[in-house]
């Protein structure tokens, strides 16, 4: 073949390819675009804080159950026999020791080590509970508190905004968008809980357990409602 | 074949970009509950002129503001629009991004002023816009434009351009004085050189009635709320003290010892005669507050061992104890706002004395002062969002009657006591 004839077939070829390459680009866009989620096909995740109510004692957990009255073993009926101190002071085989004992730690067992951090249901003094019964991910209801979501009293307006953000695993914020604006003054409340929920966490991240990584690195979003007074 | 190559690895650089791409397939919605409450932001910007006139209408839109009751000011060293760009128009997302809710923008040309507020869920479509006549009172003009700011929010027009009435002591003597809401063009209202106090306006803001020991004994004097020359409305023997007019205008409640003992007695505001007794008690009663819908007297009496504040039928009939805190509670004064039935009243706690309001239907109590000096006599401006009271040695001061905005403003210096708040000023 001639130069000429492989520079035309070079560039037949070249212009066939991009096509292939570049019409899938155009098609597949605004595909993505359109599988904006619906809110509807969201799931709902349980952060609602518990707030703090006339304190109640709630049901304590039994630590530890009270020791037994240890009783000499053997055959003789006589209680007051004491046993022999040989057998007591006797060191065990090498083989009888626990092999795991040295990955054993004082807080293993349900010992009371120290007064409890907190009992179960009770609140630790930050209107934020974290026990089973106050419901919820911890990690999740310490994001939506640091939204502090509080409209003005005379805020205006009965919208329902959604607005979303989507986090690194190193809990910074990379992206915030509202699903749905309502153009009242609670739409500028959501906003701002959201601009601050942005500034607190990426001044100061919070590690996103990894559990919760394939919630938060999609949209993460927060249905603004508002509580009657 | 380089050209092959290079297209090649352009359109392959791209394909594999899309593919990178994060878009969202899914996602989770928390449900967030907030509860309305604190205060709403609003900007008072300075007009870009920047002269004497635009300096004082951003400071009167400033001050009445943030005295306004439901809202707060938006510190002016935090803006990030500019200023002279935007003009009398706004650029949303840089005041968001201050936290302001509201912006108040202005411009004065051809002797007139033009306001403007701005909502920002609104966008750059004004909220509310007024033009008025610029005179030599500009604060005037500048307190007509908050007022219609505040009843655009609440729905109640603003108290600004209302005037307060105090009793002002000098040495040996005392002067019941009148001024504006926030401090400015004070006026004496008793010309005599005898001991006046207890100052109470009239519902429509043209008299003021007071006690004055002019000749001697205290008696009930009315004179316009000008000034000029006093007209004894009350004479009886001893205590023609504490003035509190119906909400109609045509009865004065009032303390009256002519029997010996003080007791609560309503006259007629006209001619001064007696129109029924309203307490009959061995004890002392004194300090009457007529109810904005004019059917209670609240006063003060120590029937039950120290002073407490009680409330009885303007017909009369028997009182009741409404204040249960402390052993000394005194002055109360009703607020105007509809729909409500709260007094305000001066509590002895520990060695202070502080401003709370009472909620007679919920029985909650706000505290308005707390350690700061001792507080006394209050008065609700005419809409009930703030109330006016006197500190002792200090002055006068306002504060937000819901007990939020942090610490009490002082709009006038010196020795006050019996504060009075007169009425809404009428367009």
């Amino acid at each position: 073949m001639k130069d000429a004839e492989i520079q035309t077939i070079s560039l037949i070829g070249t212009v066939v390819l991009t096509a292939a390459l570049f019409a899938p680009v155009v098609w597949l866009v605004p595909k993505a675009e359109a599988h904006e989620p619906e809110l509807k096909e969201m799931e709902t995740i349980e952060a609602s804080l518990a707030y703090r109510k006339t304190p109640q004692k709630q049901p304590q957990k039994r630590l530890k159950a009270a020791d037994p009255v240890e009783k000499p073993e053997g055959v003789s009926r006589d209680e007051n026999k004491k046993v022999d101190k040989k057998d007591e002071e006797k060191k065990p085989k090498k083989d009888d020791q626990d092999p795991l004992a040295k990955f054993k730690h004082p807080q293993d067992d349900d010992s009371p080590t120290g007064k409890p951090v907190t009992d179960i249901g009770q609140f630790n003094g930050d209107e934020k509970g974290f026990a089973d019964e106050t419901k919820g991910d911890p990690w999740m209801q310490q994001l939506a508190a640091d939204l502090n979501y509080t409209p003005p009293e005379i805020a205006k307006g009965n919208g329902v905004p959604v607005g979303c953000v989507r986090l690194n695993a190193d809990g910074k914020i990379s992206d915030t968008k509202f699903f749905t604006r309502t153009d009242d003054d609670l739409q500028t409340a959501a906003e701002a809980a959201i601009a601050g929920l942005k500034k607190i966490r990426n001044d100061k991240p919070v590690e996103v357990p990894t559990h919760l990584l394939k919630i938060t690195t999609r949209w993460l979003c927060f249905k603004f409602n508002v509580r009657p007074s | 074949m380089f050209q092959i190559q290079r297209t090649t690895l352009v359109a392959l650089a791209l394909v594999s970009s899309v593919a990178r791409a994060d878009e969202p397939t899914s996602g989770s919605i928390i449900e967030v509950s907030g509860q309305k409450k604190g205060l709403y932001p609003i900007a008072a910007p300075m007009a870009p002129e920047g002269d004497a006139v635009a300096k004082e209408i951003a400071n009167v839109e400033s001050f009445d503001m943030s005295v306004a009751g439901p809202f707060k000011v938006v510190d002016p060293a935090s803006f990030l629009a500019n200023l002279k760009e935007e003009g009398l128009g706004i650029e949303v997302q840089k005041w968001k991004d201050v936290g302001a809710y509201g912006v108040m923008k202005y411009k004065v040309s051809g002797g007139n002023v033009e306001f403007r507020l701005y909502e920002m869920s609104k966008g750059n479509t004004p909220s509310l816009t007024k033009t008025y006549p610029l005179g030599k009172d500009v604060r005037t003009v500048v307190h007509r434009w908050c007022n219609e700011v505040v009843k655009y929010y609440t729905g109640e027009p603003g108290f600004f351009g209302s005037k307060i009435a105090f009793t002002a002591k000098g040495k040996g003597t005392s002067a019941i004085y009148a001024m504006d809401f926030d401090g400015q063009n004070a006026y004496v209202v008793s010309h005599n050189s005898s001991t006046n106090i207890l100052p109470s306006w009239s519902p429509s803001g043209g008299q003021i009635a007071y006690t004055s020991f002019m000749r001697d004994n205290p008696d009930l004097y009315i004179s316009g709320a000008g000034g000029g020359r006093p007209k004894k409305l009350s004479g009886q023997r001893g205590m023609n003290t504490g003035a509190s007019w119906s909400p109609d205008g045509s009865k004065i409640a009032l303390t009256l010892s002519k029997d010996g003992n003080p007791e609560i007695y309503v006259i007629n505001a006209s001619d001064g005669s007696i129109v029924r007794r309203i307490t009959n008690d061995k004890a002392i009663d004194t300090s009457p507050s007529w109810s904005p819908d004019g059917g209670s007297i609240a006063f003060v009496s120590d029937r039950n061992g120290g002073p407490q504040i009680f409330v009885v039928s303007a017909n009369g009939g028997s009182a009741r104890q409404v204040s249960f805190n402390g052993s000394y509670n005194t002055t109360p004064t009703w607020s105007p706002a509809k729909g409500k039935h709260v007094i305000a009243y001066t509590t002895r706690d520990g060695g202070s004395y502080d401003i709370v309001t009472l909620d007679l239907d919920t029985k909650n109590m706000v505290r308005i002062t707390q350690n700061e000096g001792q507080n006394e006599e209050p008065a609700f401006s005419p809409n009930g969002q703030a109330i006016a009271f006197a500190r002792a040695g200090a002055g006068v001061f306002i504060a937000k009657s819901d007990g939020q905005g942090g610490k009490a403003i002082k709009v006038w210096s010196g020795s006050a006591t019996g504060v009075d708040w007169g009425p809404a000023p009428k367009d």
